[in-house]
């Protein structure tokens, strides 16, 4: 019950990241959701000092204001042109995470946010906080994710056109009346309710490996959008689930290591993606120079095989020497040629076939 | 007078776009001065001048993009706000990000989002309508293309056939040929022919001074304020070239 409680909130408020997270990395606003994620600790202490009140709806959407404050101030901050993006960004949301940290410290001593809460949640104790629910003893926590992630599916799913081309192609959207910034502005506000609800589970800083990671992997890894929100949302959840497993067995921090897992994916999929991954690339473009310099050396042996140099031109210690290629890398082009029946070799000498020879005369053509 | 603009039902409906006193400014500097500019239906217009005229921001500007501080606009003797459905518009092909995970035939289709507002989705009879507007560009092979993989010819066919599903009398395009090669740009020009010989009114940003001549009937040469406006052939003279770009004729 209580590892059912906390994978289940982990997957929750993951999941609900994931979601909004595609939109904003694609949007390259995604950093928006770490100045977020940092400003309603301000919000939430302050809806603590009004109502004594640390969880349900009021101090979640109070506190979410919050994050449509840091939003709003970023984009004035950055419409002024006098700071960029990225340091308005930096300049609006340290100042009212500063604030709220100095106000626990002054007026809520008593209250349980801690530094630690504050920056990685306490997953590990949300079954503490339940409440009754059709007989059933639920914990809070999942009552109120389940209920932001719907909030976040059903927002996603109505308007699922016009935030892909609001995202796509901003001016077309407001060109065709669609409002874009409105829709931005609702996405960022569900971003803040959001990073509100999962504050208690997994803090302000792996709310946003929540929002960024999941989304990213899944972008080297399809090309079609749909593809890539189901994506985002299987991993973040393969992640909670994995993460919760090593976190008991190597007995470390539970949010840590679920934040940890989107990390190793993305690790993962950086290495090893099909078409996009840094594996790919580097066999892919491995191939490309074998190519290429097959057809190098075909051009050579064209050029040098009906003269006198011939036996010291056309050879393998030629390639090494002449086109001053190491060994391994020539015997590799040799090898490739020899596999294709483009060239022979007879003793020292190597020798077109017709299959080689049109292939080298083709290319002296070309230009 | 005693009307104000707005509660006037139509205001100069004899032309496809009419631009009266428009100024845009970032900040103090102008960007567009005092614009006055009229364009005729059925035409295709030429917007050129040198790098930071303003083209791309008097196309904005006229759609609404950017606020001006002051000048109003009509198309076709009415506002902007009971226009929209009747104005096709193609930004710049760099302003968006190619990378991003969709395909050539949704990208066209993203044209009707207009028509189908925040809450309606597309059915089968729009995405026919796309696959029919990339036919007429000639990309219907490329449909299903993830649009990372298109060249920049292809890239800009796609954003015309974006503007051209929409079916409205006035295209508005932002340099629909620039990063192309000669071949293609040849294509999108005839193809911009035939809309306009089909009764459409073309206002297009171009940058290729060679070709201008060739295939526009309509000019609005522009740097900061409007040199010189009107019929192709009677304004095209070295002499409003030279007041447009300056010294240096190579755009």
């Amino acid at each position: 019950m209580i590892t059912a409680s906390i994978i289940l909130t982990g997957v929750l408020a993951s999941a609900s990241a994931a979601l909004l997270g595609t939109f904003l990395v694609l949007r390259g606003s995604a950093m928006m959701s770490d100045a977020i994620s940092h400003s309603i600790v301000l919000g939430i202490i302050l809806v603590w000092l009004v109502t004594r009140q640390v969880s349900g709806p009021i101090p979640i959407l109070g506190a979410a204001l919050a994050g449509v404050l840091t939003v709003l101030l970023t984009q004035w901050l950055a419409q002024s042109q006098l700071v960029r993006m990225d340091a308005a960004i930096g300049l609006v949301f340290p100042a009212l995470f500063a604030a709220g940290v100095l106000l626990i410290a002054l007026y809520a001593r008593e209250v349980h946010i801690h530094t630690d809460t504050i920056l990685l949640g306490e997953i590990g104790f949300v079954w503490l906080n339940t409440v009754p629910l059709a007989g059933w003893e639920i914990p809070l926590s999942i009552i109120t994710l389940s209920l932001v992630l719907i909030a976040n599916l059903l927002f996603v799913g109505i308007f699922w056109h016009s935030l892909k081309l609001a995202t796509f192609d901003p001016a077309l959207a407001a060109a065709l009346g669609l409002f874009p910034s409105t829709l931005y502005y609702a996405l960022m506000t569900l971003t803040s309710v959001t990073a509100v609800a999962a504050f208690d589970a997994v803090g302000a800083i792996l709310f946003v490996a929540f929002v960024i990671v999941p989304p990213a992997t899944a972008y080297l890894l399809t090309r079609r959008l749909w593809l890539m929100v189901c994506l985002a949302i299987g991993l973040s959840t393969a992640a909670c689930v994995s993460g919760y497993a090593l976190a008991v067995y190597w007995n470390v921090s539970i949010a840590g290591m679920m934040a940890s897992m989107t990390g190793v994916w993305f690790a993962a999929t950086l290495l090893l993606a099909p078409q996009q991954g840094l594996l790919a690339q580097l066999l892919r473009r491995r191939k490309a120079r074998l190519e290429h310099d097959c057809r190098v050396m075909l051009a050579h042996l064209l050029t040098h095989q009906n003269t006198a140099q011939v036996d010291e031109e056309n050879t393998q210690a030629a390639l090494t020497q002449h086109l001053n290629w190491p060994q391994p890398h020539a015997n590799a082009v040799i090898k490739r040629a020899l596999e294709q029946a483009l060239i022979e070799k007879n003793g020292n000498l190597l020798r077109l076939k017709p299959a080689g020879e049109t292939a080298a005369r083709e290319l002296f053509a070309r230009r | 007078m005693g009307n104000t603009l707005e509660q006037v039902d139509t205001h100069e409906p004899g032309f496809a776009l009419h631009v009266e006193d428009l100024t845009v400014t970032y900040g103090a500097t102008p960007v567009l001065w005092d614009i006055d500019m009229d364009i005729p239906p059925g035409v295709m217009a030429a917007v050129i001048g040198p790098n930071g005229a303003g083209k791309s921001t008097l196309l904005k500007a006229v759609l609404g993009l950017l606020k001006p501080v002051a000048g109003h606009i009509r198309f076709l003797g009415r506002p902007l706000s009971e226009m929209r459905q009747a104005i096709a518009y193609s930004p710049q092909r760099q302003s968006v990000d190619w990378d991003f995970p969709t395909t050539a035939g949704d990208v066209v289709e993203m044209g009707l989002y207009g028509e189908l507002g925040w809450f309606k989705r597309p059915n089968r009879e729009h995405r026919a309508r796309a696959l029919a507007a990339l036919q007429e560009v000639g990309m219907e092979a490329f449909a299903e293309r993830q649009i990372s993989e298109l060249s920049g010819g292809q890239q800009q066919r796609v954003f015309i056939a974006r503007a051209l599903v929409q079916n409205t009398p006035i295209i508005i395009l932002d340099e629909p040929t620039a990063g192309v090669d000669v071949t293609t740009e040849n294509i999108i020009l005839e193809l911009m022919k035939r809309l306009r010989d089909r009764g459409k009114t073309l206002i297009v940003v171009h940058h290729d001074l060679t070709n201008v001549q060739a295939h526009f009937d309509w000019l609005v040469m522009l740097n900061v304020q409007v040199v010189a406006q009107g019929p192709l052939n009677e304004i095209f003279t070295e002499e409003n070239l030279r007041a447009t770009y300056g010294r240096r004729l190579s755009p």
